[in-house]
């Protein structure tokens, strides 16, 4: 009784959770930032081992919203690199994601030195743990995930003059520049709430892939958001019941996997099509 | 702390030339990509041997390697995937199939995911091997990082204007008849073999770290490839020793320590350069 309790929990949370990163992936694909994603989860480390280290509290909100404050900050750092830093391509991304990650690194080395309590929930921030995710009180992630699907979907308007054609949006959106601040701090919180079920390592994964298989089916951004959130929630649910048949491995490769597979199999069939019936 | 230094100056020589190879043709991300990959090759490779020193193991990565970039090549060929996104699809194929099979197959043997992602060089350094003419006992990961720096060197020394007419100016080594796409495999073979052989000493994050700091002292400042190569070496070699020395100080991991320390380093090094070019005070400009 107690497991499918669980089990209809993580249910939910997966649904709630499968159609934030749709709403995020579709987004971050279109607007040619699925890599920076990447390195946002990666370096949202420091912020989860230091926010450990300095509160010793394993509260999963604060480690979260030390690991928010970093992700967020690599972004600027990446954005600032860009800007000043004549690097060779991916080089501001590559800067970024180093320090950040070799900085979570050392702060995780000190607290597995320090033997500080409860360091386990660290570690399973690396490849996502859906069990740990049952444990805590998932309702703060469904609250959280919905009012940011609801924010994406109300907006989808601003999105689209916002990334298909930005100097019409310049003179329709008055604070065009603050939306954009506030689009990416949002993406980085989905990337924050994802990363318990996910990982640091496969998140950007989950940012990218879902979005894409959309992109490759349709050119509509609205059908993009609508498939992209049902591949995503899809993936979310596999995840759960590969959890709960194999209790060994941990959720983040199977729930990356879907979509993987899911994006190179429709790739073939768009060869495939298009060889026999001539359209694109 | 002789032998750890050496293995040390030779991991961070072998990436830095790698990477002045690697980072012009694939981009930065791609040594990233390709730490992830060999997660799922060693996986696969130990599938079929069942041990962790065949090298089959070897040939798997770097089979792994060549798939991931088969597979990015292959997504491509969509009007709708940008080059970026089919690397970090591709990547994570290899890895999340990797962290299945280790975490299914492999959970009785040595295979550790902190070892492969992030790696420890104190552990290498007690994996010793007596030389037969010299009595001295050396880390075995020497024999295997010498002969690819070496390889590397002699590559570097006799293709040299090859490797700079693809790297710089593809049509015109086209017209010389020099033929792109071999140094693009030998590029991939040599990175893979790079990444397994300093996977298990540094990590593949402090491998993005290292190859990426020559970039910021010297990559818009030096005109010539060659000097490119023997400065970005020479200070990648002393700044690590630095961050080395940092780490035993301070009793922490030397890779992640070193790594940031080289790319802290480089940023400051590049705020302070652009900082006197714009007061006009001093142009630093390498011919």
């Amino acid at each position: 009784m107690f497991i499918e309790s669980v089990l209809l929990s993580l249910l939910c949370t997966s649904l709630f959770l499968g159609s934030m990163i749709g709403c995020v992936s579709a987004y971050c694909v279109v607007k040619k930032q699925g890599m920076l994603g990447d390195i946002m989860s990666h370096a949202s480390l420091p912020g989860i081992t230091f926010a450990f280290l300095f509160t010793k509290s394993s509260s999963p909100l604060l480690l979260l919203l030390g690991g928010s404050i970093s992700a967020l900050l690599s972004g600027i750092f990446f954005l600032f690199v860009k800007k000043i830093a004549p690097l060779p391509k991916n080089g501001a991304l590559a800067l970024s994601l180093s320090w950040f990650f070799n900085m979570g690194i050392i702060g995780g080395a000190i607290v597995q030195r320090l033997l500080i309590e409860g360091q386990g929930i660290v570690k399973h921030v690396f490849f996502g743990n859906f069990v740990i995710l049952a444990a805590e009180n998932t309702h703060w992630y469904m609250i959280l995930s919905f009012l940011l699907s609801i924010f994406f979907i109300v907006t989808i308007k601003y999105q689209k003059v916002m990334i298909f054609d930005e100097f019409f949006a310049r003179t329709r959106i008055p604070y065009l520049y603050y939306f954009e601040i506030i689009f990416l701090c949002l993406t980085v919180i989905a990337i924050i709430i994802g990363l318990q079920a996910v990982g640091i390592l496969l998140m950007g994964s989950l940012i990218i892939t879902p979005g894409t298989v959309a992109r490759m089916i349709t050119s509509s951004y609205e059908k993009m958001v609508f498939l992209s959130i049902i591949v995503s929630i899809f993936a979310f649910l596999i995840g759960v019941f590969g959890v709960y048949y194999f209790s060994n491995i941990p959720s983040g490769p199977i729930i990356a996997l879907f979509p993987i597979i899911l994006c190179i199999g429709t790739h073939i069939f768009g060869i495939l099509y298009s060889s026999i019936t001539g359209k694109s | 702390m002789v032998s750890l230094l050496f293995v040390v100056a030779l991991i961070v020589a072998l990436h830095t030339l790698l990477g002045a190879l690697t980072v012009p043709i694939y981009g930065a991300l791609s040594i990233d990509a390709i730490g992830h990959t060999i997660v799922g090759g060693i996986a696969g490779g130990f599938l079929f041997c069942h041990s962790l020193y065949s090298p089959i193991i070897f040939i798997g990565a770097i089979f792994s390697v060549f798939a991931m970039y088969g597979v990015v090549e292959f997504l491509k060929k969509s009007n709708h995937i940008s080059v970026d996104s089919a690397l970090g699809i591709a990547f994570s194929l290899f890895f999340s199939l990797g962290i299945l099979i280790i975490s299914l197959c492999a959970r009785s043997v040595h295979l550790d995911l902190d070892m492969v992602l992030l790696g420890n060089i104190e552990y290498i350094l007690c994996d010793i091997v007596e030389l037969p003419f010299f009595s001295i006992s050396v880390p075995k990961i020497l024999g295997p990082l010498s002969v690819l720096l070496l390889f590397l060197l002699v590559i570097h020394f006799f293709f040299h204007k090859h490797i700079v007419a693809i790297l710089f100016d593809e049509k015109y080594a086209k017209i010389r008849r020099v033929q792109p796409w071999i140094l693009r495999m030998v590029v991939i073979a040599l990175n893979a073999c790079g990444v397994v052989v300093s996977l298990s000493a540094i990590g593949t994050i402090a491998i993005v770290g290292v190859v990426i700091t020559p970039f910021l002292f010297f990559w818009s400042s030096i005109k010539r490839y060659h000097l490119f190569l023997i400065y970005s070496v020479v200070m990648n070699i002393l700044l690590s020793f630095f961050g080395t020395a940092v780490a035993l100080w301070l009793n922490l991991p030397i890779a992640a320590t070193v790594a940031l320390f080289l790319t802290t380093i480089g940023f400051i090094f590049i705020i302070v350069r652009i900082f006197f070019t714009r007061v006009k005070l001093f142009r630093y400009n390498l011919k």
